[in-house]
């Protein structure tokens, strides 16, 4: 009888049945979304080593990068020796974006002989020499390229860039859809090196786990090795922030969709509270309402969660276009094409779904049960917080969560504290909402305007989620477009003031060797010069290599400690970025080791400068000593301080036979490239900063259906009066407008309030830099403001219309 | 309400579905394995090919033949441990000959560029424990990786180097380690018309074909942390040459039996498509002094007498009735035990024997079944085979 009574329901207001739903699903949908997005951030960064040698695979290096093909053939010699994958890793480009060529010898063993033996294998590819060199590519690659399977033809090909050259290969099949492989092209190791002219060198052999204990006896040196796990945790580590900062956007999202849940349910009891104390009156007891009420949640929240599982799933794949192309440069990371989803995590949220569905049922049975038997009225008992409360009760969360987040130094505890204090926020935003219209209305004219607001302020307990999910979501948009606005001046500044040369050069192919760059500098119009070798060493940490003239010297921007220039060109002292410094707690004065191949080398740290070009943060130390150290006499770019004009001394450049080899660029040309990846990068935090408003925008919707309902009777009353139908849509959309006007109101010292902790606590935690302190950017809200109260106004429309057609007698009546 | 619930049921249903659909969408495809019977079966034109006898000369011939498109050296074993543990071994190098005609090629410039590829199998069988090791290599004829002279064949760490009297086999997987001396009893046999190996009507469809049928075996065996002095009797096969299986033909099934009286016996069997034994199929008989009758199809017959099924449905033919018919010898094959398949690029069944004449035992020996893995309906078209 109870299913018969909802679906009977269900089936006269089919509005509130679709709205529930997409309420639900809003929140699921950007929780999945981003869920899945993680997992395709860090789930692709060692699945193409795995899946060639097993999850527990150990990758062996050599200190200074690239191992020798005779290293590799000794090595697989030896007695006892594992079962060694050579990798030539190759990164290419196609149409300018990222991808990886990951040569193999489909001979040797891998635990998935399926991907290098068979008809349409790397096999295949390696056993036909006189072919011309060929890939063989997943599905999902080829998508991500922008081919489809089906135009394929044997003389398809693709064009690889690699270190200023363009190589052509065919692709010699297709995989099957396999994740693992996404943005990668398998080759054969003999044409890979042939075509890119890499013969003698493999990038790194992988051996199964369990070879461990053998290579800890009889690995050579000069050799290391890292296992599956700590390959995996440095990967993860890169993207750390930035996932961390996606994880608090989608548990706002929630947030905000709980806020929709609720003022849905609530809406629908409102709506039956007729019905209810009819069925009160025929004998219902409360145990069985509540049934029916839990009963009607759980299945919305079913059925949405499974709409929500689909749209999130189809969200976390455009998002990742989205993020593949920053992560890709700013990381070097290639992650997946697609999200990679399981039932595992799917049914976590959906379990998730109903029961936050279950949870904000809980307090509004209270109301349901509170409808007395047989009474056909629809008021309600007004129940609001009032400011004194909801300050008292507001505070607590408020005064833990800034607690934490100025006392525990961390980005987990700076997310948690920052939930916390808008937890707070959200307690007390309706009482100071509705406060403040108090104050309002008393001055407002009696006439239809006034009318609207005052109508307001008496139903605030049905608007308050609404105000505050609203007021929440506002906050949030306009807070983070603030730091990033801000942050992106302060990364303006900084490439600005650090590029001290005219014009920096570098060279097509490689890199710069000492005889190319003293024929460049040996020019009257070269005052000065500086050059530039960046590396990673093999623990992973970046070490810059510098050669600085007097005048580069001024472009750092010391945040601790004070330089020694003459310390620093004695190789007794190293420079570390910020960000270096604050993910290994190191202060200027502690000592700084790194492995070369001369052997360790002991340096103090002598100051910690400003920087934005990595959050994992590098070394920097004097190029003489580098050059030494590391036997690596070439640069990779150098910067020309001149004494003319840029542009006259290029022209002259244009014209001798270096010019071939060499591209160059100013530092304006530099400073708009920088830009633009930091706009790529920020793109994902706009796109879930606009669904966590749209979501608000459903709350406030279903809010205001709910409040027209409960109204139904003074509406009535005001149409008797002789308020048109026009008049009164006219009055809800002023309401709603008024409602937007009000949370933007609320949201501003919010909005603030965000913008500080996300630039001052939030980014140093997530990427270790800091944000030099200067005004937040009022464009936001000069944006955000006339959006929001458009859309608000818009979200008036449906509840309007409906109210307006609503027949007058019947309410009136109503009493 | 019930058109209602409908809907909504095939509502969920498809959003099911469709996550369904996007779960599977991200795992790998299943690939093919290697048909071992078609690996054999063809060889482009470049390739050199087996057409008549030849002389051959030893130890040159132990070396590779460079120009054909496969060759193989194939040991195989009985072995005994100190309380009369049972072992079996086999120890394969493959090499096979890739296409490669000079100057054109797209990998010249590099240091994996190789004429051939070999595949290596190392397996042990442990009668007691019922347990059989299985470890497959592959490597390409460059850096060293693999090769063979007349002293030494190898891939990787696992070799086969000549002593004064033989052969020392070292090879190790994970969990087994074979360290044997390995010293010929009886001279080479020279199958088929003075090694020329006929196995189809086609010119070029034969090998060349040795053996040495009777090798005395000493040396260690690791099982685990087990380490196990062992002795007995170990059997070489050396083969090549280019598409030496004639069309029609699904698989063979391979005898190598080490009788107690001293003669040693090599029979194998050509399967063709309809079931029937081909007429090329052929054997050795050697007497304990070496010297040796080559038989030809009609000197045999080789009835399975109990099929036994993997795991995968397949059924493999492990006893066998097999009747000499001249000297007239009538005598029991079977399996010591039954798990003995390779199922790793190559599937087939390679296993230690028993020989019983009259139920009593009277030899040892391995058993090659090929083919049967690769066949549409395996169990059918085997027993029909079977039965002829």
């Amino acid at each position: 009888m109870l299913a018969r009574l909802s679906h009977r329901f269900f089936r006269l207001h089919p509005g509130q049945l679709i709205l529930a739903t997409i309420g639900i699903a809003a929140g699921i949908a950007v929780v999945t979304g981003v869920a899945l997005l993680r997992g395709a951030l860090l789930d692709s960064l060692d699945a193409a080593s795995s899946r060639l040698a097993g999850d527990a695979s150990i990758s062996i290096r050599t200190e200074t990068g690239a191992l020798s093909v005779q290293d590799y053939a000794e090595l697989s010699r030896l007695p006892g020796a594992p079962d060694w994958v050579p990798v030539l890793r190759v990164p290419v480009r196609i149409d300018g974006v990222r991808f990886e060529v990951l040569a193999l010898d489909p001979f040797v063993g891998s635990p998935d002989p399926r991907l290098l033996l068979g008809p349409g294998s790397v096999l295949a590819t390696a056993v036909d020499s006189t072919a011309p060199p060929a890939v063989v590519v997943g599905a999902r690659t080829l998508d991500a390229i922008g081919l489809d399977v089906d135009e394929l033809d044997a003389g398809t090909t693709l064009e690889l860039a690699f270190e200023g050259q363009t190589f052509s290969v065919a692709i010699a099949a297709v995989l099957a859809a396999d994740q693992d492989l996404d943005r990668r092209l398998l080759m054969d190791i003999a044409q890979a090196q042939s075509l890119f002219g890499l013969s003698g060198q493999v990038s790194e052999l992988l051996a199964p786990g369990h070879a461990q204990d053998w290579l800890q006896a009889h690995l050579p040196d000069g050799l290391v090795w890292r296992s599956a796990s700590e390959r995996r945790d440095s990967a993860a580590g890169l993207t750390a922030g930035m996932r961390a900062n996606l994880t608090a956007m989608s548990l706002l999202a929630l947030a905000t969709g709980l806020f929709v849940v609720y003022s849905v349910l609530n809406f629908l009891i409102v709506q039956r509270r007729h019905s209810f104390g009819m069925l009160r009156a025929l004998g219902m007891t409360h145990p069985r309402l509540a049934q029916l009420l839990i009963g009607e949640s759980l299945m919305l929240a079913a059925l949405g969660g499974l709409i929500g599982l689909v749209a999130g799933t189809w969200l976390a794949d455009r998002l990742l276009v989205l993020v593949a192309v920053p992560v890709g440069e700013l990381y070097g990371q290639l992650p997946l094409v697609q999200s990679a989803p399981s039932w595992g995590l799917y049914g976590i949220i959906w379990m998730l779904g109903l029961f936050a569905a279950l949870l904000v049922t809980v307090p509004l049975l209270r109301e349901a049960m509170r409808v007395p038997p047989g009474r056909l009225v629809r008021t309600v008992h007004e129940s609001g917080l009032s400011l004194k409360q909801a300050g008292a009760y507001g505070a607590m969360p408020m005064l833990f969560g800034v607690a934490l987040l100025l006392a525990v130094d961390s980005l987990a505890a700076a997310l948690l504290g920052l939930f916390l204090f808008l937890t707070g926020l959200v307690i007390m935003i309706p009482a100071m909402g509705f406060g403040l219209l108090d104050k309002v209305a008393r001055r407002l004219p009696r006439n239809l305007a006034g009318r609207a607001l005052v109508l307001l302020r008496s139903s605030r307990s049905r608007l308050a989620p609404a105000l505050a999910a609203l007021t929440l979501a506002l906050a949030l948009a306009i807070g983070m477009a603030m730091m990033i606005l801000g942050f992106r001046v302060a990364v303006d500044d900084w490439v600005e003031r650090l590029l001290r040369a005219d014009v920096y050069v570098s060279a097509d192919q490689g890199e710069l060797d000492g005889e190319t760059i003293q024929v460049l500098v040996d020019r009257p119009a070269v005052e000065a010069w500086s050059g530039v070798r960046q590396r990673r060493l093999v623990d992973g940490r970046l070490v810059t290599a510098y050669d600085l003239p007097a005048q580069a010297w001024s472009g750092f921007d010391w945040v601790a400690g004070v330089p020694n220039r003459d310390a620093f060109e004695a190789g007794r002292e190293a420079l570390v970025t910020e960000p270096f410094a604050r993910n290994r707690s190191l202060a200027p004065g502690d000592r700084l080791n790194i492995s070369t191949p001369a052997g360790p080398r002991a340096l103090t740290i002598g100051a910690v400068f400003r920087d934005y070009s990595s959050d994992q943060g590098m070394i920097a130390i004097n190029g003489v000593h580098y050059r030494e150290w590391f036997d690596d006499p070439v640069r990779d770019s150098v910067g020309l301080y001149l004494n003319t004009d840029p542009e006259r001394w290029l022209e002259q450049l244009g014209q001798t036979a270096l010019a071939e080899q060499l591209s160059w660029i100013t530092p304006l040309e530099i400073r708009q490239q920088s830009l633009a990846v930091f706009d790529r990068t920020f793109r994902i935090s706009w796109a879930l900063a606009v669904l966590v408003g749209l979501i608000a925008l459903i709350a406030l919707t279903s809010a205001l259906l709910a409040l027209g309902l409960e109204r139904a009777r003074e509406y009535a009353t005001l149409r008797a009066l002789g308020l048109s139908p026009k008049g009164l849509i006219g009055l809800v959309m002023l309401q709603t407008g008024g409602l937007t006007l009000l949370a933007l109101v609320l949201c501003l010292p919010l909005a603030l309030l965000m913008d500080m902790v996300l630039s001052g606590v939030i980014q140093p935690r997530a990427f270790g830099w800091s944000v030099p302190f200067d005004w937040p950017p009022l464009a936001p809200l000069l944006w955000t403001a006339p959006l929001a109260i458009i859309a608000g106004v818009l979200a008036g429309i449906y509840p309007a219309l409906r109210i307006a057609r609503r027949p007058l007698i019947e309410h009136l009546r109503a009493d | 309400m019930r058109r209602d619930a409908l809907l909504i049921i095939v509502m969920a249903a498809l959003a099911l579905l469709w996550l369904g659909l996007r779960i599977q969408s991200g795992q790998p495809a299943i690939a093919e394995q290697i048909s071992g019977t078609a690996l054999l079966a063809s060889a482009p034109e470049s390739f050199r090919r087996v057409t008549g006898p030849v002389p051959m000369r030893f130890p040159e011939d132990h070396a590779l033949h460079a120009g054909y498109r496969n060759e193989w050296w194939y040991f195989t074993g009985n072995l005994q441990g100190p309380a009369d543990e049972r072992f079996g071994y086999q120890f394969t190098l493959f090499r096979f000959a890739l296409e490669t005609e000079s100057g054109a090629a797209s990998n010249a410039d590099s240091d994996f560029a190789a004429d051939a590829v070999w595949m290596a199998h190392l397996a042990l069988s442990d009668a007691d424990a019922q347990r059989f090791y299985q470890y497959e290599r592959f490597a390409r004829e460059a850096l060293d990786m693999a090769g063979a002279s007349q002293t030494e064949w190898w891939l990787r760490d696992w070799q086969v180097t000549a002593t004064d009297t033989g052969w020392r086999l070292l090879a190790a997987g994970d969990e087994i380690t074979l360290d044997l001396a390995l010293n010929p009893a009886k001279p080479v046999v020279l199958q088929g018309d003075a090694g020329y190996s006929r196995k189809g009507p086609e010119p070029g469809n034969a090998s060349r074909y040795y053996s040495l049928t009777r090798i005395d075996t000493h040396g260690r065996l690791r099982i685990g942390s087990d380490l196990v002095e062992v002795s007995g009797l170990s059997w070489l096969d050396r083969e090549w040459g280019s598409s030496q299986l004639g069309e029609g033909l699904d698989g063979w099934d391979w005898f190598a039996l080490q009788l107690d009286d001293g003669r040693d016996l090599m029979l194998y069997r050509l399967r063709q498509s309809d079931g029937e034994a081909s007429p090329f199929s052929a054997g050795a008989l050697v007497e304990a002094d070496g010297r040796y009758r080559i038989l030809t199809a009609e000197d045999f017959r080789l009835t399975p007498e109990r099929y036994w099924r993997d795991a995968e449905g397949v059924e493999w033919p492990l006893d066998w009735r097999l009747e000499l018919h001249r000297p007239g010898l009538q005598l029991e094959v079977r399996a010591v035990f039954d798990a003995q398949r390779w199922n790793r690029s190559v599937q087939y069944w390679e296993g230690m024997v028993d020989v019983f004449e009259q139920g009593r035992t009277v030899g040892r020996g391995y058993l090659e079944l090929s083919g049967y893995a690769d066949a549409a309906e395996p169990s059918a078209a085997n027993r029909a085979s079977g039965r002829h």
